[in-house]
């Protein structure tokens, strides 16, 4: 096939038009940045991949997503609890040269907000796991009536202890994942409250 | 025995590689050289219309140090560099005039898509930010015990950059070029230099093996401006001259 050199412009820019509309119109934040980070946005634009915030993260919770993820975001840096939590160091967030992640204290520190997901929580039809109420630092967990654990937003910091700790699937062979997970938080939920931090010395 | 400028090369360059890598290990400051690019600056600059203050002292030290000693990063500190020494790949001489402007084209498009794009664009791209991701999962491959993706792809896309489009560094890198521009701005410059009285052109005789060697197409025995602009100080010339005529002077 031959273009002519219009043709060829022409679906320069159209391919251009369409990836910029394309990554721009997904609203709301679907991965879990590092504490600081701006909204998903604002963070791509500022974001140089550098992998300071991934370095110096004492805990290595810290990733580069992968290509897969598309390759706006590939390299940028997401925050999973597979095997370790964030330990409110704010490290990352002081590193970062570009501004992509702003300076936090422990009090406003907000990676997200952890949701239990009722399928896989073992405490939702069997009373008596009460791991992530008692693992939670900021006691951002209570039992409800039926004795299932309920996260009041306001006071979780997105800190990912609960989600380590969850046993779900060594209790219960049919349990999927975690009965706990931190997800970015979503439009309509509470955003945390720095006055309802819980001091604590231990690191 | 003497030893030769590539071999030093290839030390400061495997030594810049491991210190930023040691730099991680040890959780300390400096990170990678994303932090002090003056592209990536630009970039973010342009895609989020805000200037990224924490950057600017570094990025200005750098270009500083660019002014007085040009492309010498190239020669010396970049992973790209360290990649073809270790590969074997070199940048083949031309004088195709239109490679000789594609990297200022490519710099000027890398920030006017991020401006558009809304996001720093060459930075995907870019070998050296490839190099460290690819060493940084190499990394979690031990920490994690977590095998990605970027463990083939990056390898494969610095590989296709600088092995296959062996111009890469002469005819393409926009980091190159900025420090083109940079090192054009008068006044005190020190680049390796002819000595005339030694030199084979000087004495009626033909010789030009430095002008073959030269990685960047430099002509160091005409003297001038492109010395300023291309010239990487890599020292591949003064290695190879047969006379010991290249010396590294103000
Ligand atoms: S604040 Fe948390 S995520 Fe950030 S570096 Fe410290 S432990 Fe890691
Ligand atoms: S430190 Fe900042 S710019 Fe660098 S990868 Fe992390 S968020 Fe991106
Ligand atoms: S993420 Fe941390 S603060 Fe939030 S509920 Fe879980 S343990 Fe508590
Ligand atoms: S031209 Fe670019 S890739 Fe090549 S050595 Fe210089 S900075 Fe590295
Ligand atoms: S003139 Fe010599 S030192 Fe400069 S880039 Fe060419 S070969 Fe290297």
């Amino acid at each position: 096939m031959k273009y002519s050199r219009r043709e060829f412009n022409k679906l320069m820019v159209l391919s251009l038009v369409t990836f910029s509309t394309s990554e721009a119109s997904e609203g709301g934040r679907s991965f879990l940045r590092p504490p600081g980070a701006l909204g998903e946005e604002r963070f791509l634009e500022k974001c140089i991949r550098c992998q300071r915030c991934i370095q110096v993260c004492p805990k290595r919770v810290i990733f580069p997503l992968s290509f897969a993820e598309g390759i706006k975001r590939m390299n940028t840096p997401v925050v999973s609890f597979r095997k370790s939590y964030c330990n409110s160091c704010l490290k990352c967030s002081l590193v970062c040269p570009t501004g992509a992640l702003l300076p936090v204290t422990e009090a406003t520190l907000d990676i997200g907000a952890a949701v239990i997901i009722e399928k896989d929580c073992v405490a939702w039809d069997w009373v008596g796991c009460t791991v992530c109420v008692d693992e939670c630092p900021e006691k951002a967990i209570y039992l409800d009536e039926h004795k299932r654990p309920v996260v009041e937003p306001e006071k979780c910091n997105g800190c990912g202890i609960c989600e380590l700790k969850c046993p779900s699937t060594s209790i219960r062979k049919s349990a999927k994942g975690k009965g706990i997970l931190v997800k970015p938080r979503q439009a309509g939920t509470l955003p945390r409250d720095p006055s309802l931090h819980k001091k604590r010395d231990t690191k | 025995m003497k030893l030769k400028y590539s071999a030093i090369r290839k030390y400061v360059l495997i030594g810049a590689a491991v210190s930023v890598m040691a730099a991680t290990a040890g959780n300390t400051i400096p990170g990678t050289f994303c932090n002090i690019c003056p592209v990536g600056f630009l970039e973010v600059s342009a895609a989020s219309r805000s200037i990224p203050w924490k950057m600017a002292a570094w990025v200005f030290a750098g270009l500083i140090a660019v002014y007085f000693f040009g492309r010498f990063f190239c020669g010396w500190f970049c992973s790209t560099s360290l990649v073809r020494k270790c590969s074997g790949s070199r940048c083949p001489s031309t004088e195709n005039i239109y490679m000789r402007y594609l990297p200022y084209l490519v710099l000027g498009l890398s920030v006017v898509l991020s401006f558009f794009l809304k996001f720093p664009v060459f930075c995907l791209f870019c070998p050296i930010g490839l190099f460290f991701g690819f060493l940084f999962a190499v990394f979690k491959l031990f920490a994690v015990q977590e095998a990605g993706l970027t463990l083939i792809v990056f390898p494969v896309v610095i590989a296709a950059e600088v092995i296959l489009f062996k111009r890469w560094c002469s005819g393409f890198c926009p980091i190159g070029a900025l420090f083109s521009l940079v090192s054009k701005i008068p006044g005190p410059k020190f680049r390796p230099a002819v000595n005339r009285s030694t030199c084979i052109l000087g004495n009626g005789g033909t010789c030009s093996v430095c002008k073959e060697t030269c990685p960047e197409s430099v002509k160091i025995t005409d003297g001038g401006g492109d010395i300023t602009e291309k010239c990487t100080s890599c020292m591949e010339c003064a290695e190879k001259c047969p006379t010991g005529s290249i010396k590294f002077r103000k």
